[in-house]
C-alpha cells in the first residue's frame, strides 16, 4: 500500500447501534434483596412460596379468631388477680406495685451502669406509650355495636340493665322477621356460637331456620303482641312502646333519658293476647357497652350507686356481667374500642410509672458511669440492691394493725408477682448451695465427690412436679418447723434445692474452663486452698458461666408455672382458677386466657434471654486471658 | 479447703439439729388450743361447686353448705361476731384433700366427702355427722334421652367423665363392670368444673357424680335445659365433715356443732327468731341456748352459749339448706325427703342435748 | 539453727521432737494433708448419712404418730379405680409361662442366642483378662439350664404384686403409657428439630425468620401453658363424635365402604392391623429384606471405594427391600389382597363411641404435641450450634470437590456436627422423660397420674413417691446410657 492508503484506515460506521447488553441483575434495593434472599434458586422459590402460603393461612385463621371472635374480657377484667394473686386484698395492691417499681428501678440502674441499651428499644417504648394514649381516645369515637336479642314465643328476654346520661337518646327496635329469605344460615355468620360454645339465642334462631326451611313455621304468620318497656331503678315502668298487635311492622321506641341513672329495659308480652307465632329481633342501638374493669366499675358505682336487682316473672335475674358478653358481629374498629382500649386503659398508669421509674434509673446509671469513680458506683449499686431486700420485705410484709401497713403473709401472694418472687428467691438462695455442690462434686476427696454427685444426679433425674408434691405432702412430716411453714416457703425450699443441683452442673462447667495454670501459679505463691478457690478460681468460673446462669434463671421462671398444679396461685394458677369459675362464665374462654399467659411469660423470658445474650457478647462469658 | 469444710460442717450440723429437735411430742396437743391461738380455722373445701362451696363473684365470699358448716364450727369456737374473718377456706382438689388433712394444712375437711369404711379406717381420720345424704347419679344431654337412653343399662360403650380420686370413679367402674363385664371408658379430670367442660365439649357422653354436684354443675353450664339427670342411683353418698382422729375433743366439737344446727331446727330456733328465746321458760330450749347452769359447752372446751352463737351467726340446718342447696335445684323433699328432719321422715337426727 | 552445707542425701534425718510426729515426721499430724483428707471425708460422710438417717427417723416417727405408718406393702393392695387408657390390668398376666421356652419352637434359637452372648462376652473381655473372660463365658453358658429355676423363683417373688387389678399392675400400665408418649416424642422432636435447625441456617430469609420465631416462642413459654392451651383448644375445636371428620365415602367414581380416619374430640382413629397366624412369614420377609439391604449397602460402598463408581446405594437397596417384603407377603397368603398376614380392623361408629381400630386419645395427642413442639425448639438450637461449629473450610473444600448441597450436608457437615450435638441432645431426651409427668394436667394416665390415684386411696405417700422417683431415675439413666453409647460411636478416635 502507499503511505496514503496506510494512513486512511477504512472504517465503515455501523448501520445500527450494537445490541445493548442487559444490566446485571439487581441485587440492591428491595427487589434485589428479595432476589437474593427469597428467590435465589428454584428450591428457594418453592420454599418461599410454601412458607408464605402456610403463614398466610395460619395467620388469617388466627387473626380472624383473635379479632372477630375471641373474647378477651377474661384478660382485661382480671388484671389485678393476675398481677398480684386472687387472694390478695385489693386495697393493698399499691404495695405490690411499689415493690415492682423498686425492683425495676434497680434493674435499670444496673443496666445503665453496667450495660447499654440500644436506641431502638427507646423507640419501641415510646411507640408503646403513644399507642396506649392514642387508642383509648380514638376508641371513644367508634360507634357502639348494636346489641341483638332474639325473641320468639318461647324465648324470654332477660332484662338489660344500662346506664344512661341525662338527655341521652337511645333507640330500641323490635323487628319482626317475616321474610323467609331472612332465615338463612348466612345470617348466623359472625355470631359466636357453635356446637361447643352454645349461644342459646343463636341456637334457637338456628332451630327456627330449620323449622322455617322445612315449612313447619311460616314466619309471615307473625302475631306476637310485644311491647318494649323501660323501668327505672325501682322497677316502675317509665316508658313503654305500643304493643305490636301482631303486625309485622317494627316497633320502635326512641327514648330520652330524664336523668343520669340506672335503667332497665325488657320486652313484655301482652298478657291478654300474647300471640303464638313469630320471631323478632330486639335491637338496641347506641347503647354503651361497658365492662366491669376496676376503673369503670368504680366510676360507675361512684356516680350511680349499685345496679338495680329486680325480679320479674319469667325473666332471669340479670347481673352486670352477662350483658357484657357481646355475642355478635364485631368490626375491626370495634375490636380496638371494645377489647384493646379497655386493656390499655387498665395498664396505662402502671406502664407509665414503670417507664418513668426505669428511665430515671437508667439515667442515674449512665450518669454514675460517667461522673463517679467506677468502684464507688459499683459499690453504690450493689449496696442499693442489698438494701432493697429488707425494704421490700418491709413493704410487702407490713407491720401489724389495720391502718398503715397491715400484716400480710406469703399465702396471700399470687399472680405474676409470686412468679417473679419465687424465681428470684430461688436463684439467689440456690447460689451458695450450688457453688458448694459444684466444688464438692469435683473435689478429689472420693467420699465427698460421690455423695455430691449422688445428690445432684438424683435431683436432676426426677421431674420437678414430683419434688413439688413431695414438698407439699411429705415435707411437713419431716420437721416440726416445716409443718407450720406455709406452702410458699416449703415450695421455695424445693425450688431452691432443685435449682442448686442444676446450677452445680453449670458451675462445674465453669470450673473446668479455668486453666490449670491459674491454680498452679496460686499454689506457687503460697496461697491456701480456700483463698485459691475464693479469690482465683471462683471469680473466673462464675464470670465464664454467667450466660448459662441466666439461662437457668429463665428456666426457673418457666418452671415456677408448675406450682400451679400444687396449689399456689402464681400467674398460671391464677388464670386456671379464673377459668374454672363457673359463675362468671369465663370457662368458655380458655384459649384467650392461656394465650395471654403465654405472652406474659414470653415477654419476661425473652427480655432475660436477650440480656443474657448481650452479656455473652460483651465478653462476660469468655474466660478472660 | 479447710474453711470450706468447716462451713459445710456447720451447715450440715444446723440441718441435723433442726431435724433432731423436731420429733413431735408424745401426746398430741389439743387442737382447740392451737386453733384458738391461731385465731383462724383452716377449713378445706372444694371451692368450685355451686351449692357446696363456691366463691360468689360479686361479694368474693365463699358460699355453700360446706362453707357454711365451716362457719358453724368457727362460730362454735370463736363466737358469733365476724365469723367470716375467722375461717380460712383452702380450696383442695379431690386428689389432694386427704393429704392436706393429714399434713395438717387444714384442721377440718368439709368437701362433700363420702363416708366410707376405707377412708374411716385407713386415713387415720374420722367423719362427723352426715350433713347431706346424697347418691351418685348420671347426667346426659337431651339428645341421648331423645335417642332412647333411660338408664345405665342403655349406656353400653359410652364414655364417662368423673373426677379423679373420688369414690365416684370407683363406683362407676364397679357398676359398669357389673352390668357389662368390662371396664368403662373413663375420662378423668382434676376438678369438677373441668369435668363439666369435658362433658360439654363432647369428650364424654355421661357425667357421673353425686346428684347434688350434678345439679350444681347443671346450673352452672351454658345450657342447663339441655342436660338431664337420670334416675339411676349408683351408690349411697353420705357427705359430711372429716377430721383427723388424733384429737377426740376436736372431733366432739365438730360433731356437736353440726348437731346444734339439727337440734335448732327441731326446736324451731332460727337466726331470725333466736332473740325471742332469751329468758325462755322451756327447759330444753334454755339448756340448748346455754341459758341454764348445765355448762354443756364447757365440757367441750367451748363457751356455754356456743349453740346460740352458731345459730346467730349461721342459722339452723333448714336455713343453711334453703340458702345454699335449694337454689341449685335440689329441694328439701327430693329423693324421698331423705334430707328432711327425722320428724318429717328424713335422716337428720341429733342425739340428746344434755 | 543448724545450717547444712552437705547435699541432701548426706544430711542426717530430722530428729523427732514430739510424740505426734511418729507417723509424720516434720509436721504435726493435724496439719498433714493425708490425715486431714481422711478425717474430712469421714466427717462429711457421717454428717451426710447422719442427716439422712435423722430425717428418715423423724419422718417415720411422725407418720406413725399420724397413724399412717410407712407400709411398702401398698404395692400389693388392690386398685379400685380405673385408668382412662393403657394396657388392661384386670386380666391374668402369666409372664412366666410366656417366658418358659423349653417347650416352644424357638428354643434352639434361644440357646444359640445365649451361646452367642457368651462368645461375645469372651471376645470382649479376653483382651483385659483372659481368666475373667473364660469365667464370664462359662457362667453365661451354665445359666442356660438354670433358666426355668430362675424364672420360677422370680415368679414366686413377684406374683403377690402382679395379680389382676393390683396397684403394681396399674402403675405398670402408667409406665407403659409414659414410655409410649416419650418414645414417640423423642423420634418426632428429633426429626422436627433437625429440620428446623437446618432451617435456622437457611439462606432463605423467610425460612430463617420463621424458624427463629418458632424457636423463640416455644423456648420462652412454659411447657405447662403450652400443654393446657393445646388441650383446651383441641377440646373446643374438635367436633363431637356425631360430627366426626371422617375419610370421604366417595372420591369421584371410587366408593369406600370403610373409614380410613376418624377425627373427633375424643380420639383420632385409624385402621389397625391385626396379625394373623401367617404374619410370621411377612415379618421374616422384612427381616430378610433388612439383612439383604445391609449386605448390599456394604457391597456398594466397597464398590465405590475400590472403583470410584457412585454407589447409588439406595437405588439397589430399596427395590430389593420391596421385593423381599412382597415375597414375604405373598408367602403369607397375601393373594388375593384381602387375606394375608394382617386383618385390617377399621374404626366403626358405635352407639356412643368409635369402636375398633387404633385410637389415639386427645390427651395423648395434646401431651405428645406439646412435648414435641417444646423440645423441638431446644433441639433446633442445638443442631444449629452443632452445624455452625463445623469449620467453614470443610464446607468450602467439599464444594470445591464438586459435592452438591445435600451431599455436603450429609457426608461432611453432619457427621462432624454430630459430635457436638449428641451430648446436649441426650440431655433433652432426659427432659422429655421428665416433662411427660405433666400428663396430670390433661388427664393422661401416665406414671405420675397412676401413682397419684393409688396415693388417694391409700394415703401412703412416701413409699409411692419413692417408687416413682426410682422409676423416673431409671428412665433418665436409660436415656443417659443411650446417649453415652451414641457418644462413643461418634467421638473422635484420638491416638
Amino acid at each position: 500500500m502507499t503511505d496514503e492508503q496506510k494512513f486512511f484506515v477504512h472504517y465503515t460506521a455501523p448501520k445500527e447501534p450494537p445490541p445493548s447488553r442487559h444490566p446485571p441483575i439487581r441485587d440492591s434495593g428491595i427487589i434485589g434483596w428479595a432476589r437474593v434472599n427469597l428467590f435465589s434458586s428454584l428450591v428457594d422459590t418453592i420454599s418461599t412460596l410454601t412458607m408464605l402460603a402456610i403463614l398466610g393461612f395460619a395467620g388469617y385463621l388466627f387473626l380472624d379468631w383473635a379479632i372477630f371472635k375471641a373474647q378477651w374480657e377474661v384478660v382485661f377484667l382480671n388484671l389485678r388477680p393476675l398481677g398480684s394473686g386472687p387472694e390478695f386484698p385489693p386495697e393493698e395492691v399499691p404495695r405490690i406495685e411499689l415493690s415492682i417499681y423498686i425492683l425495676f428501678f434497680l434493674a435499670m440502674l444496673s443496666v445503665g451502669f453496667w450495660g447499654r441499651v440500644r436506641g431502638f428499644v427507646f423507640a419501641i417504648l415510646a411507640l408503646i406509650a403513644v399507642v396506649t394514649i392514642v387508642v383509648p381516645i380514638v376508641a371513644d369515637a367508634v360507634e357502639e355495636p348494636t346489641i341483638h336479642y332474639y325473641i320468639d314465643a318461647n324465648y324470654n328476654i332477660r332484662q338489660v340493665n344500662f346506664v344512661a346520661d341525662e338527655g341521652e337518646v337511645l333507640t330500641f327496635t323490635l323487628d319482626p322477621v317475616t321474610d323467609k329469605s331472612d332465615f338463612d344460615n348466612d345470617k348466623l355468620q359472625g355470631y359466636y356460637g357453635n356446637e361447643k360454645l352454645p349461644n342459646p339465642a343463636m341456637d334457637a334462631f338456628a332451630a327456627a331456620i330449620g323449622e322455617v326451611n322445612r315449612g313447619a313455621i311460616d314466619p309471615a304468620n307473625y302475631d306476637l303482641n310485644l311491647a318494649i318497656q323501660i323501668w327505672d331503678r325501682r322497677g316502675q315502668v317509665i316508658a313503654q312502646s305500643d304493643f305490636s298487635q301482631g303486625t309485622s311492622e317494627s316497633t320502635v321506641l326512641e327514648w330520652e333519658s330524664p336523668a343520669e341513672d340506672w335503667y332497665t329495659v325488657t320486652v313484655v308480652r301482652d298478657p291478654n293476647a300474647p300471640g303464638e307465632n313469630g320471631i323478632a329481633w330486639f335491637k338496641i342501638d347506641d347503647l354503651e357497652v361497658f365492662y366491669s374493669t376496676r376503673t369503670e366499675t368504680r366510676k360507675r358505682l361512684d356516680r350511680f350507686g349499685d345496679p338495680p336487682r329486680l325480679n320479674c316473672e319469667g325473666c332471669a335475674i340479670s347481673t352486670n356481667r352477662t350483658d357484657l358478653r357481646f355475642n355478635g358481629e364485631r368490626t375491626l374498629a370495634q375490636w380496638f374500642s371494645l377489647q384493646l382500649a379497655p386493656y390499655l386503659t387498665e395498664i396505662r398508669m402502671f406502664l407509665f410509672i414503670s417507664l418513668a421509674v426505669g428511665l430515671v434509673g437508667y439515667g442515674f446509671g449512665q450518669a454514675g458511669k460517667v461522673q463517679l469513680d467506677r468502684k464507688l458506683m459499683s459499690r453504690i449499686v450493689v449496696g442499693l440492691w442489698l438494701l432493697s431486700v429488707p425494704v421490700q420485705i418491709f413493704v410487702i410484709r407490713g407491720v401489724g394493725g389495720e391502718d398503715f401497713l397491715p400484716r400480710l403473709s406469703t399465702t396471700d401472694l399470687g399472680g405474676i408477682y409470686l412468679t417473679i418472687l419465687l424465681s428470684i428467691a430461688g436463684i439467689l438462695a440456690s447460689f451458695p448451695i450450688g457453688i458448694l455442690l459444684a466444688l464438692g462434686r469435683q473435689s478429689d476427696l472420693p467420699v465427698v465427690s460421690l455423695l455430691c454427685t449422688l445428690f445432684i444426679e438424683v435431683v436432676r433425674g426426677v421431674p420437678l412436679i414430683t419434688l413439688l408434691f413431695m414438698g407439699r405432702l411429705i415435707l411437713p412430716f419431716v420437721a416440726d418447723a416445716l409443718q407450720n411453714a406455709d406452702l410458699v416457703i416449703r415450695l421455695s425450699i424445693v425450688l431452691t434445692l432443685f435449682t442448686a443441683a442444676y446450677l452445680a452442673e453449670v458451675i462445674r462447667g465453669g470450673l473446668q474452663i479455668v486453666p490449670k495454670g491459674q491454680t498452679e501459679a496460686a499454689r506457687a505463691l503460697g496461697l491456701s486452698e480456700v483463698y485459691i478457690t475464693t479469690l482465683i478460681v471462683l471469680p473466673q468460673a462464675l464470670r465464664a458461666v454467667i450466660p448459662a446462669i441466666m439461662g437457668q434463671f429463665v428456666s426457673l421462671l418457666k418452671d415456677t408455672s408448675l406450682v400451679a398444679l400444687v396449689g399456689l396461685f402464681e400467674v398460671t394458677g391464677a388464670m386456671r382458677r379464673l377459668l374454672s369459675d363457673t359463675q362468671t362464665g369465663y370457662t368458655l374462654f380458655q384459649r384467650e386466657g392461656y394465650i395471654y399467659i403465654g405472652i406474659v411469660y414470653f415477654i419476661l423470658c425473652y427480655v432475660l434471654a436477650e440480656v443474657s445474650r448481650r452479656l455473652e457478647e460483651t465478653g462476660a462469658g469468655a474466660a478472660r486471658r | 479447703m479447710r474453711r470450706i469444710l468447716i462451713v459445710m460442717t456447720l451447715l450440715l450440723l444446723v440441718m441435723a439439729s433442726a431435724s433432731i429437735t423436731s420429733a413431735r411430742q408424745a401426746e398430741p396437743g389439743p387442737k382447740l388450743t392451737e386453733i384458738v391461738e391461731r385465731g383462724i380455722l383452716n377449713c378445706g373445701v372444694g371451692g368450685a361447686l355451686p351449692g357446696f362451696s363456691s366463691v360468689n363473684p360479686d361479694t368474693n365470699r365463699m358460699e355453700g353448705i360446706d362453707a357454711d358448716f365451716c362457719r358453724v364450727v368457727a362460730a362454735a369456737i370463736f363466737g358469733p361476731d365476724d365469723v367470716d374473718s375467722k375461717v380460712n377456706f383452702v380450696p383442695l382438689t379431690a386428689n389432694e384433700r386427704f393429704n392436706a388433712l393429714q399434713a395438717g394444712q387444714v384442721d377440718l375437711l368439709i368437701r362433700n366427702t363420702t363416708w366410707t369404711l376405707t377412708r374411716d379406717a385407713s386415713l387415720n381420720s374420722n367423719f362427723g355427722p352426715t350433713t347431706f345424704y346424697d347418691s351418685q347419679g348420671l347426667m346426659v344431654k337431651q339428645e341421648l334421652i331423645d335417642s332412647g337412653v333411660q338408664s345405665l343399662a342403655d349406656l353400653e360403650g359410652a364414655s364417662f367423665c368423673s373426677q379423679s380420686g373420688t369414690t365416684t370413679e370407683k363406683n362407676m367402674v364397679d357398676a359398669y363392670t357389673q352390668l357389662f363385664g368390662v371396664a368403662p371408658a373413663l375420662v378423668l379430670a382434676e376438678t369438677s368444673d373441668a369435668t363439666l367442660r369435658d362433658f360439654e365439649n363432647g369428650a364424654c357422653d355421661v357425667l357421673t357424680s353425686d346428684k347434688s354436684q350434678l345439679a350444681g354443675l347443671r346450673s352452672a353450664s351454658t345450657n342447663p335445659s339441655n342436660l338431664v339427670i337420670l334416675n339411676d342411683t349408683l351408690s349411697k353418698e353420705p357427705l359430711g365433715p372429716m377430721y383427723l382422729d388424733d384429737d377426740t375433743q376436736f372431733g366432739d366439737i365438730v360433731d356437736w356443732a353440726v348437731y346444734a344446727t339439727f337440734t335448732a331446727e327441731e326446736l324451731g330456733i332460727t337466726s331470725q327468731n333466736i332473740d325471742e328465746f332469751a329468758g325462755t321458760e322451756d327447759i330444753v330450749i334454755a339448756r340448748f341456748l346455754g341459758q341454764d347452769e348445765s355448762g354443756l359447752g364447757a365440757l367441750l372446751g367451748l363457751s356455754n352459749t356456743f349453740a346460740a352463737d352458731i345459730i346467730r351467726a349461721v342459722g339452723n340446718y333448714a336455713e343453711i339448706y334453703e340458702r345454699n342447696v335449694a337454689p341449685v335445684g335440689i329441694p328439701r323433699d327430693s329423693s324421698n325427703g331423705i334430707n328432711q328432719l327425722y320428724t318429717n321422715g328424713g335422716l337428720i337426727y341429733a342425739p340428746a342435748w344434755r | 539453727m543448724t545450717v547444712y552445707n552437705d547435699p541432701i542425701e548426706n544430711r542426717p534425718p530430722p530428729k523427732r521432737r514430739r510424740a505426734y510426729q511418729i507417723f509424720t515426721p516434720g509436721i504435726p499430724f493435724y496439719r498433714d494433708v493425708r490425715v486431714l483428707r481422711l478425717v474430712a471425708q469421714i466427717v462429711f460422710a457421717v454428717l451426710f448419712i447422719g442427716t439422712l438417717a435423722v430425717t428418715w427417723i423423724s419422718l417415720t416417727t411422725n407418720l406413725e404418730q399420724s397413724q399412717i405408718a410407712l407400709d411398702f406393702g401398698v404395692y400389693k393392695r388392690s386398685f379400685a379405680a380405673g385408668l382412662p387408657e393403657g394396657i388392661p390390668f384386670d386380666t391374668e398376666w402369666d409372664w412366666a409361662g410366656n417366658l418358659d421356652l423349653a417347650n416352644s419352637t424357638i428354643f434352639p434359637v434361644w440357646i444359640v442366642l445365649w451361646l452367642g452372648i457368651a462368645y461375645y462376652a469372651y471376645t470382649r473381655l479376653r483382651q483385659r483378662n483372659r481368666q475373667l473372660a473364660i469365667i464370664a463365658a462359662a457362667v453365661i453358658v451354665l445359666l442356660i439350664p438354670l433358666h426355668p429355676t430362675i424364672i420360677s423363683e422370680l415368679d414366686k417373688a413377684v406374683s403377690p404384686y402382679l395379680f389382676p387389678k393390683s396397684n403394681t399392675r396399674a402403675i405398670i400400665s402408667g409406665i407403659v403409657n409414659t414410655l409410649r408418649v416419650v418414645v414417640l416424642s423423642v423420634f418426632a422432636s428429633t426429626l422436627l428439630g433437625v429440620l428446623i435447625g437446618i432451617g435456622l441456617l437457611s439462606t432463605n430469609y423467610l425460612v430463617r425468620t420463621v424458624s427463629h420465631v418458632y424457636v423463640e416462642i416455644f423456648r420462652n413459654t412454659p411447657l405447662l401453658v403450652q400443654l393446657v392451651l393445646i388441650y383446651q383448644g383441641a377440646l373446643l375445636i374438635l367436633p363431637i363424635v356425631a360430627n366426626s371428620m371422617t375419610s370421604p365415602d366417595k372420591i369421584g367414581p371410587l366408593r369406600f365402604y370403610e373409614k380410613f380416619y376418624v377425627v373427633n374430640v375424643r380420639a383420632f382413629s385409624f385402621p389397625k392391623l391385626n396379625p394373623t397366624d401367617t404374619a410370621a412369614w411377612f415379618y421374616g420377609g422384612l427381616i430378610v429384606g433388612l439383612i439383604v439391604g445391609y449386605l448390599v449397602r456394604r457391597w456398594r460402598i466397597r464398590v465405590q471405594e475400590l472403583t470410584g463408581t457412585p454407589s447409588r446405594t439406595w437405588l439397589f437397596v430399596i427395590p430389593l427391600f420391596i421385593v423381599c417384603m412382597i415375597t414375604g407377603w405373598l408367602i403369607a397368603g397375601g393373594w388375593p389382597l384381602s387375606s394375608g398376614p394382617f386383618n385390617v380392623e377399621y374404626p366403626q361408629f358405635g352407639r356412643f363411641n368409635i369402636e375398633g381400630g387404633t385410637q389415639i386419645s386427645t390427651p395423648f395427642m395434646s401431651l405428645f404435641s406439646a412435648l414435641t413442639l417444646y423440645t423441638t425448639a431446644f433441639i433446633a438450637d442445638i443442631v444449629r450450634a452443632g452445624i455452625q461449629s463445623v469449620p467453614k473450610g470443610q464446607v468450602e473444600a467439599a464444594r470445591s470437590l464438586g459435592l452438591s448441597g445435600p451431599q455436603v450436608l450429609g457426608m461432611v457437615v453432619l457427621p462432624q456436627a454430630l459430635r457436638l450435638i449428641i451430648p446436649p441432645l441426650g440431655n433433652q431426651y432426659v427432659n422429655i422423660g421428665k416433662n411427660s409427668s405433666l400428663g396430670l394436667a390433661v388427664g393422661y394416665a401416665d406414671t405420675y397420674q397412676a401413682v397419684q390415684l393409688v396415693n388417694n386411696e391409700s394415703g401412703q405417700s412416701v413409699p409411692l413417691f419413692v417408687g416413682m422417683m426410682i422409676i423416673y431415675l431409671a428412665l433418665s439413666l436409660l436415656f443417659s446410657l443411650l446417649t453415652n453409647l451414641l457418644n462413643t460411636t461418634t467421638r473422635l478416635r484420638t491416638r
